[in-house]
């Protein structure tokens, strides 16, 4: 409690040391105080923290909610069962899917068309942790450019969902349970024994 | 009469109404698989049990009758009860599948429902998946019905469904214990015309709906209640609809009409107004027209052809219009008119209007509103034969016409040509409605108007009670409702404006046809009941996302 | 020993309708139609009979139900589905004394006003369903029953129909509904037979043993029925002993008969000289009695309630000292299970959930909660189905797990191994998505108590 009170500001005071010209001069360099040690840090020590992208690429947290990635079962079919999940969850609405009746009698549902638009995207992750089959987590690919706003550019369907270099290059990102192994759910080029040698 | 309190709330019934019942009509929920308004009860499925004071273990409401000074406790009052329902709910999920992700039930299954209320379920999982008993899946039984064997809960609704209702009898159970099985004899496709009902009556996800399959989640569908125009009994159906697109109908109860059911030409009409191109805009020839442009040439041409001749108008609207749109064209014809005819039959819809097709609810004639036209002064002449005689005479000055094409069944070719050639007759035609249709290509001046579904209006069914349809989806590009147009028309003779809501329309139908009057359009709804089970009372988890 | 219903078994002549009518068959279906039907009832009320099927409801009461209009037709069903595991004394009756039966049948008939009775056999006992067919034709062709029985002016057709085998057949209603042709399965009470029975009529179904001893108390009188027996068991009890017992097979016994005397000198004593662990005194739907507790008791239904057992069906089941009991449990438990017809819920899952518990259990993949799981899921089921059946499946679970619980225990998992060994058995830590510790802990306390108690 005592310390509380201590940082409880004197206005009368604090409206004083304001026409103090010393202290004033001192309060802004204490503001300036990592600037002026990261100035000092990169001209003397040589010490960059920029980095010169994007040839230079610092590596992101395995928890990164980047662009998404359906996985897939050992036999190369869609992990995603159509449940409509993340569609329903979705805060952007940027979702649709539309399911299809599978031959497979293991199967029943899949999405005959899933697709995100992302650049209606806000990557909130609810989609992901939504998905009770791990079958539509992130990637860690954060830089999604594209050349023009039309939808055959940034709405990616099953194919690029599934299926694009960058995911190998960025890595898996954000889904929920990260502590365990992903459950019968592959990456892009990966089968049971890749992921089995991964851990 | 018995006078019964339940969870400390009495009410007064008569004799040999259930427990259940009686809490029903008081809002007391009582949770229930086996239990249907229009079914014999069964008590099979132990869910409804209740704690009756004096007697020593809990008894299904469903099948106990209500007892004069009986004090029931239901599971949100009695831990007695709630403990069985708790048990009774925990052995339902024992053997139940994980398919709640692809299964078209859920959002509206009875199961996920009981589960989340915290006096039934909630209770954390004693089982291991591994230990389900697994049954067959997806078995198609025909055209309109997927069955799931592993998702059954044996509440035999289906079952007495097609024994007790329809007839058919084409679903039993078969195995003992846990390994009990809902099948079809050799899974042989179901050849009950009432078919559809089984996937409403299942209070899970075994009996789907084949035409619904994996179109929708339940939980993105908004509703609109309405009534079908498939034929004249006027069966209350809810219509589901997403992003302006109608996924599928059900049936709403209304025991004095329906009860549960519709058959299932009626289920499937709304894809019949997807099944031929609609008519977009108004056309005269093969010029298109813009709206204010076509009213006037419509007013204009008909006046030439029938005032200025000194010869009677035609005016034919058939019995799939509403009640509102067929006092408007009166309106219009008799201020426009001095010398008109008004007509509905088509064929011998007033014969057939009293004929049954079979012995549940389709019937005969299958347009739903000839008592309506009736009631409302159409047919009271030579029908259509003895006018297309008349135009053969050239005693027609013009035709205005209003036509829906038949949601059931097709019109007969006699209908067809009799239409065909009443449009090569007359010199001037101005017909209004939904599709493009071959044989209506004769008409001078055609009007694109809205379809069932997509207008509000009334409807008077073979019993002669007025029921409401309300609008579901919106009319695509230039379409626009019939009474609109009318409206339009009106404003055109008479250089005065009025208000076409159907609301207002029904209520000077109410004060000036005899039938009607008395009718309150509030009132039209809350006749009609709800549907079943009622709606939104039994969805626990979160509000749905209809309004996204 | 008394001899009531057994008088005349030895003889195999006994089931051609001669011999039988000089061993004075018949004669109570006689005397019961010179008197009015009521008299009939009353009589047999008097002579205190109480249903010999399992329930022990006093017979003539549940003739005395029946008030049917004057152009109401009435049906009598003789219960011959013997099905009770240990029971077989309704097949040695209609083997040896098949007019006995027929007798009881006529009797019975009359007394409630039917003029068609359906004997209702079980599946497996077509051959006897031969003799008894066999007997009934000789009594049609000597015009004992059928149209004008004996020159009284009363007209009884009776039918033999078989089952296909099935438990549940034996349960009145089930009973009712297979002989409709219909999937056997029980209705809801009320209504009750006696109003909504047999084609929605008003029906009696009555067991085998009790329509024997209704046509031999016509025969005998009232009076003489109850001097034998105990104050609130009169007559005599047919029982059917089997298991580890030296002499297995059917013995009639007079009422209030100490058990332990019967199974020392009917029975011939447990089998090989081995100790007694455990009698199931009625079928396998009553609580057992380890050999404590039944050695102070006496056949008939007050002593069997004392000891919170049933005399049920008279189908006593001897287990000595070597048997496992938890293997018995699960051959009882796995009987319930497949025999359970699946109509409603607790019975349907709770049978089959208790089996899967108890086959993991001998398997030696038991988990540290499962004797009470198997408690608590007998207390779910226990009063909340439709038939008795499901309460029959609780008894023998909960009487074996308390009685014998050391034998169950010991095939528990050991402490050692923890509370979450048995979660090995399903994928790794997660089991599913509900795999956090707490979710699993929220799990293995829902085991320790109604689930309401985890809210």
């Amino acid at each position: 409690m005592a310390r509380k009170a201590s940082r409880v500001v004197d206005v009368r005071q604090a409206a004083e040391a304001r026409t103090d010209v010393l202290s004033s001069t001192a309060g802004t360099l204490a503001g300036m105080e990592v600037t002026l040690r990261n100035m000092v840090r990169a001209t003397v020590g040589r010490e960059h923290v920029t980095i010169q992208y994007p040839e230079q690429r610092k590596p992101y947290s395995r928890r990164f909610r980047g662009v998404h990635v359906l996985t897939h079962r050992a036999d190369g079919s869609l992990k995603c069962t159509a449940c409509f999940l993340c569609e329903t969850v979705c805060p952007a609405q940027c979702i649709t899917i539309e399911a299809k009746d599978v031959d497979d009698p293991r199967i029943e549902k899949a999405p005959s068309s899933y697709e995100i638009d992302l650049s209606r995207c806000i990557f909130c992750g609810f989609c992901v942790e939504a998905c009770p089959e791990e079958a539509l987590i992130m990637s860690r690919e954060y830089d999604l450019t594209a050349l023009s706003r039309g939808p055959e550019t940034l709405a990616y369907g099953i194919d690029r969902l599934t299926e694009r270099p960058e995911i190998a290059a960025y890595g898996a990102g954000f889904r929920p349970h990260m502590q365990y192994p992903l459950v019968e759910s592959y990456l892009p080029g990966e089968g049971p024994e890749e992921a089995a040698a991964e851990e | 009469m018995p006078i019964v309190t339940i969870d400390g709330r009495q009410i007064e019934v008569e004799p040999g109404t259930s427990v259940i019942q009686a809490a029903d009509r008081l809002g007391v929920e009582i949770p229930r698989f086996c239990y249907h308004p229009d079914l014999r009860p069964e008590g099979n499925c132990r869910m409804c049990l209740v704690d009756v004071e004096g007697f020593q273990k809990p008894v299904v409401a469903c099948a106990t009758p209500v007892l004069d000074g009986m004090v029931v406790k239901t599971p949100h009052e009695s831990s007695v009860a709630s403990r069985a329902v708790n048990g009774v709910l925990e052995f339902l999920l024992v053997n139940h599948p994980l398919d709640c992700p692809i299964c078209d039930q859920a959002g509206e299954c009875s199961l996920q429902d009981f589960y989340m209320h915290p006096d039934y379920g909630q209770h954390p999982s004693r089982v291991d998946p591994v230990e389900k008993v697994h049954k067959r899946k997806r078995i198609d039984l025909g055209p309109r019905i997927v069955l799931d064997q592993e998702r059954c809960v044996m509440c035999s609704r289906c079952v007495r469904f097609s024994e007790e209702v329809s007839g058919f009898g084409e679903l039993q159970f078969v195995r003992r214990g846990n390994h009990v099985e809902l099948t079809a004899f050799e899974d042989r496709a179901l050849r009950d015309p009432y078919a559809g009902n089984l996937a409403d009556v299942c209070p899970v996800g075994a009996l789907t709906s084949r035409d619904f399959r994996f179109k929708r989640r339940v939980w993105h569908l908004s509703h609109t209640d309405s009534i079908c125009a498939g034929c004249s009994t006027g069966c209350n159906l809810r219509i589901d609809h997403f992003e302006g697109r109608i996924e599928r109908v059900v049936p709403r109860r209304n025991p004095d009409v329906n009860r549960s059911w519709i058959c299932d030409e009626g289920r499937l009409s709304f894809r019949r107004l997807a099944g031929a191109p609609r008519l977009t805009r108004p056309r005269r020839g093969d010029r298109e027209l813009l709206w204010p442009e076509a009213v006037a040439c419509a007013h204009e041409s008909l006046q030439t052809a029938s005032t200025a001749r000194g010869l009677p108008l035609l005016a034919f609207a058939s019995a799939s219009a509403t009640n509102e749109s067929l006092w408007l064209i009166r309106q219009y014809v008799e201020a426009a008119f001095p010398e008109h005819r008004l007509e509905f039959r088509l064929d011998r819809e007033t014969e057939a209007v009293a004929e049954r097709q079979d012995s549940l609810l389709r019937r005969a004639d299958k347009h739903p509103n000839t008592m309506g036209a009736l009631h409302l002064g159409y047919g009271r002449g030579v029908g259509l034969e003895g006018l297309v005689a008349m135009a053969e005479k050239g005693q027609l000055g013009a035709l205005f016409m209003l036509y829906y094409p038949p949601l059931v069944g097709e019109e007969s070719e006699e209908t067809k040509e009799r239409i065909v050639h009443l449009l090569q007759l007359v010199s001037e035609s101005v017909v209004l409605t939904t599709h493009e249709l071959p044989y209506l290509a004769d008409a001078k001046l055609l009007l694109p108007v809205a379809a069932w579904s997509e207008e509000e209006g009334t409807y008077t069914n073979y019993q002669g009670v007025t029921q409401h349809a309300g609008k579901a989806v919106s009319p695509q590009e230039a379409v626009r409702p019939a009474t609109d147009v009318l409206g339009d028309l009106w404003q055109c003779a008479t250089a005065a404006r009025r208000p076409t809501g159907s609301e207002h329309l029904f209520r000077e139908i109410a004060a000036s046809v005899p039938a009607f009057r008395g009718l309150s359009y509030a009132a039209l709804d809350s006749r009609a009941a709800t549907t079943y089970p009622p709606e939104g009372r039994m969805h626990y988890g979160q509000e749905g996302f209809a309004g996204r | 020993m008394a001899q009531l219903l057994t008088r005349n078994v030895l003889d195999p002549a006994q089931r051609e309708l001669q011999t039988a009518l000089r061993s004075g068959a018949y004669l109570g279906f006689k005397q019961a139609l010179s008197l009015p039907a009521h008299e009939v009832v009353a009589e047999i009320e008097a002579s205190g009979l109480r249903g010999r099927g399992g329930a022990g409801f006093p017979t003539g009461r549940k003739w005395s139900f029946i008030h049917a209009a004057l152009d109401q037709p009435v049906y009598l069903l003789c219960n011959a589905d013997e099905s009770e595991p240990g029971t077989f004394k309704d097949h040695y009756l209609i083997e040896r004394d098949p007019h006995l039966v027929l007798e009881g049948v006529a009797i019975a008939a009359y007394a409630i006003g039917a003029h068609q009775a359906y004997i209702y056999m079980r599946g497996e006992y077509a051959s006897i369903a031969e003799t008894l067919a066999r007997a009934l034709g000789e009594a049609l062709d000597a015009q004992i029953v059928g149209p004008n029985c004996m020159n009284s002016g009363y007209d009884l057709r009776i039918t033999i129909q078989l089952g296909a085998g099935a438990y549940i057949c034996g349960e009145e209603t089930g009973l009712i509904q297979s002989l409709e042709g219909r999937r056997a399965y029980p209705r809801v009470r009320p209504p009750f037979p006696a109003v909504h029975g047999f084609l929605q009529e008003p029906t009696v179904v009555n067991n085998v043993e009790t329509l024997a001893c209704a046509a031999r108390i016509m025969a005998e009188g009232a009076e003489a029925f109850k001097d034998l027996g105990t104050k609130q068991s009169a007559g005599t009890k047919l029982i059917s002993v089997s298991g580890a017992v030296e002499r297995p097979g059917v013995y009639e016994v007079e009422m209030g008969h100490p058990l332990m005397e019967f199974l020392a000198h009917e029975a011939g004593g447990v089998r090989r000289g081995r100790g007694l662990k455990g009698v199931i005194p009625g079928g396998t739907s009553v609580p057992i009695l380890t050999a404590e507790e039944a050695a102070p008791l006496t056949i008939d239904y007050e002593s069997m309630q004392s000891a919170g057992t049933m005399l049920g069906s008279g189908g006593m089941i001897v287990f000595d000292e070597d048997t496992r009991m938890p293997h018995a449990l699960l051959r009882i438990a796995e009987f319930y299970a497949h025999e359970s017809c699946g109509e409603c819920t607790p019975c349907r899952e709770g049978t089959g959930w208790m089996a899967w518990v108890l086959r993991r259990l001998l398997a030696g993949e038991g988990r540290p909660d499962d004797l009470e799981l198997l408690l608590r899921v007998g207390d779910n089921i226990e009063g909340r189905t439709i038939c008795g059946l499901g309460d029959a499946s609780v008894q023998p679970v909960r009487s074996f797990i308390q009685k014998f619980r050391p034998e169950f225990e010991a095939l528990l998992p050991k402490e050692e191994q923890g509370t979450l060994a048995w979660q090995s058995h399903g994928h790794g830590p997660r089991s599913g998505r509900f795999g956090s510790p707490a979710k699993e802990a929220m799990r293995s306390q829902a085991v320790d108590g109604p689930p309401t108690a985890a809210l």
